[in-house]
């Protein structure tokens, strides 16, 4: 069985370019491939965002990011690992990508009367949770499920992320002969 | 430009291009094998080392994707909302209305070694009576080589791939012990076995052509869990690293990766040379005695399909296409069970796996263990699917759930339909203007039928192996996700029926073969086809030399 970055939505990996890193061309492919979909989504298509609102994203998302993967007695946050620029890095280019990025910030803003990255952390989760409860196929449902994918794929592909988990590194070059006893 | 001729060119060096090939030199035949996809390196080119191991999965380099076209798939049935797929992280994971493509959709590698180098390793036998669905059901062709012709040639592949198996042969009788014991079960495995214990389930060592010890020059399995992933170890037994390197080191086969075949050179019943590409498109011609494809269900009929020469006038070119027919139930234990580590499918049950033995349903399943055929391994994966919601909560969660995760699949008969076929795709061509292979795949009602039966022994397996909570499901209904195909150039004795004959000679030719899973009259019961492939492959190149 093999998911896509969001299942349902084919990864395309013909015709994109040639990875300058093998990471960063995995993020770019999973990107690629959760907005493949979006051109068909009702009003994303027009959504225009104006200057201020497209200059407000970075430090929406980079919250938005936290509140996701916030930082705990273990583990770093989300933005601590630079998990936000690195999204937003690999939308740059991607029309569709930055306007499902506009929309899902301009949503988190309005949900909390304004300035998402200022509210108190109550008031995050519970917008958060507001938006992981829309449907799919309104563009702050469909924002939520797939940053929630690339923000924790980006996250727990980073070994600082590991702390605490039974698997705390890569199964080789020792493999895992404990598990057979 | 010519090249010296070869007695043989092998067209595909995955599991059964590679086996023939292998096959003729033991013959004292000068082989040219030839793959359009790269060259992989054990040692090198897979990244379970490596922090990014589980995000990359198998690393494929340019090349190695081969692309492949879908017509619509079928629009899916409210009334069966019990065989959607979905997870706790991500809901359903095709809300939309129509089947749907998961990823690539056919996942299959190019390359020296096929799709071989991303396989599990399962090494199973067909069941004798999945050999004869149509005398029996009426349904799919009757093989027309027995299981007794090919058990001398099983036996072989397993030999020289060092197939580790258990003692108990069940259905599949054999001549001989499997040349390996079998790999301890991992513990998650064994709690599964607990489970089918308390139903009355078979529950077996799976044979798996993956090495237990060290074994013929390759080092023994050190159970990390990561098969799929390519192995760096080179103790399983994909085909680069056993049958080409066999080949190859018999000083008679001439490997070339990175080599596209354009058309085959027909002089009436015969093949006499094929013109090929290299990788920077350089073209040349290369005389042959003959001729072996082996490019898979989806890829050989389409080489065939752009040659109606080779492809002959029976119109039965890909037709007949059988696909993965799948459920895979995940739940999660109580306690850590160290369930990312082991070896793949390392269980079996094959209570179902005869064509009767679901009573309302033709055609048979298996059961395995299969956490990491499910790829919920490592945090990116229990992140995502397994544990629901944000925040620090689902942080702790995700800690619970890595390695307490537990698996169980079923693989099922595939039967063919009018919908389920290969054609041309007449939107998208390939680097040399030529059009790609398009697949059609409808799930059909037995199908349905099957798929529940399925889906309730996965529920009821964990139910009974103390894994109660569910956190994923996924399966073939409403999604297109297949490793294993079959049947688009079928082998028969009738030429208006079948493609290929019961020596794998194509019809109306003297000297092309295919060596591959196309050629498969019925799916089975959800066996892996690679050690069928190999054997039928053996087994042509000596009907050849006799």
């Amino acid at each position: 069985m093999r998911l896509g970055a969001v299942a349902g939505t084919p990864v395309v990996e013909a015709g994109l370019p040639l990875p300058t890193s093998r990471r960063a061309a995995v993020r770019r492919i999973a990107l690629a491939a959760a907005t493949a979909g979006l051109a068909e989504l009702p009003g994303l298509a027009q959504a225009a965002p104006d200057r201020q609102d497209r200059e407000r994203w970075p430090r929406t998302f980079a919250v938005f990011c936290d509140t996701l993967v916030p930082a705990d007695a273990l583990t770093p946050a989300a933005s601590t690992l630079g998990v936000p620029e690195a999204i937003l890095r690999h939308l740059r280019g991607n029309p569709l990508g930055e306007r499902l990025l506009g929309a899902g910030c301009a949503w988190l803003d309005s949900a909390v009367g304004g300035d998402f990255a200022a509210a108190d952390e109550p008031v995050r989760v519970a917008a958060c949770g507001r938006m992981q409860a829309m449907p799919w196929d309104s563009p702050p449902g469909r924002f939520f499920q797939v940053m929630r994918n690339t923000v924790l794929a980006d996250y727990y592909a980073d070994p600082r992320s590991w702390r605490g988990l039974a698997l705390d590194r890569p199964p080789q070059p020792l493999g895992f002969f404990e598990a057979v006893r | 430009m010519a090249t010296p001729g070869f007695d043989a060119v092998v067209v595909g060096a995955g599991a059964g291009g590679a086996a023939a090939a292998w096959r003729m030199t033991q013959r004292g035949w000068r082989v040219l094998l030839l793959d359009a996809g790269p060259a992989f390196d054990p040692a090198s080119d897979y990244g379970l080392d490596r922090p990014g191991w589980e995000r990359e999965r198998f690393r494929h380099k340019p090349g190695s994707l081969g692309e492949t076209g879908f017509a619509p798939l079928q629009q899916l049935d409210p009334a069966l909302a019990d065989l959607r797929s979905w997870s706790l992280g991500q809901g359903p994971t095709n809300p939309g209305p129509r089947r749907a493509v998961s990823g690539p959709g056919y996942h299959h590698v190019r390359g020296i070694g096929g799709s071989t180098l991303h396989f599990t390793g399962e090494a199973h036998r067909m069941h004798p009576e999945a050999m004869a669905m149509g005398t029996r059901f009426g349904v799919a062709a009757d093989w027309p080589v027995r299981y007794a012709e090919l058990e001398p040639y099983y036996l072989e592949v397993e030999r020289l791939l060092g197939v580790a198996g258990p003692a108990e042969a069940r259905d599949r009788w054999r001549s001989a012990p499997y040349p390996l014991p079998a790999h301890p079960l991992a513990r998650a495995s064994r709690r599964l076995g607990e489970g089918a214990a308390a139903l009355g389930l078979q529950w077996d060592a799976n044979p798996r052509a993956a090495l237990p010890r060290p074994y013929d020059g390759r080092p023994g399995c050190n159970y990390c869990g990561g098969c799929s992933h390519g192995c760096p170890l080179r103790d399983k037994g994909s085909a680069d690293v056993t049958f080409v390197a066999k080949a190859t080191a018999s000083g008679r086969c001439e490997v070339r990766a990175g080599t596209t075949l354009l058309r085959a050179i027909r002089s009436g019943a015969r093949v006499q040379a094929i013109e090929v590409a290299d990788a920077r498109g350089v073209r040349s011609r290369v005389p042959t005695r003959r001729l072996v494809l082996a490019c898979g269900a989806v890829e050989t009929p389409r080489l065939l399909l752009l040659d109606p020469g080779l492809a002959g006038a029976s119109g039965q070119v890909g037709r007949n296409f059988m696909e993965s027919v799948s459920w895979t139930s995940v739940g999660r234990a109580e306690e850590p069970l160290l369930s990312f580590g082991g070896l793949p499918a390392d269980a079996i049950s094959w209570q179902h796996n005869r064509p009767d033995a679901v009573p309302g349903v033709t055609g048979g399943f298996r059961l395995s263990a299969a956490i990491h055929e499910a790829d919920m391994v490592g945090p990116i994966a229990h992140a995502q699917r397994a544990v629901a919601g944000f925040g620090r909560e689902h942080k702790r969660q995700v800690r619970r759930a890595v390695g307490s995760t537990v698996a169980a699949r079923a693989l099922g008969e595939s039967l063919p339909n009018p919908g389920s076929r290969i054609d041309l795709d007449p939107a998208r061509r390939d680097a040399f203007g030529r059009p790609l292979a398009r697949i059609h795949s409808h799930v059909d009602a037995m199908t349905v039928r099957r798929l529940r039966a399925m889906a309730a022994a996965t529920r009821g397996l964990l139910r009974a192996s103390r894994v109660a909570a569910l956190v994923e499901e996924f399966g073939t209904y409403d999604h297109f996700s297949a490793a294993h195909v079959f049947g688009t150039c079928r082998m028969g004795d009738d030429p208006r029926r079948s493609v290929v004959d019961a020596d794998l000679r194509l019809h109306g030719l003297d000297n092309a073969w295919i060596c591959d899973a196309s050629v498969f009259p019925s799916s089975g019961g959800g066996e892996a086809p690679s050690l069928t492939i190999q054997a039928l492959a053996l087994r042509a190149v000596d009907r050849v030399a006799a």
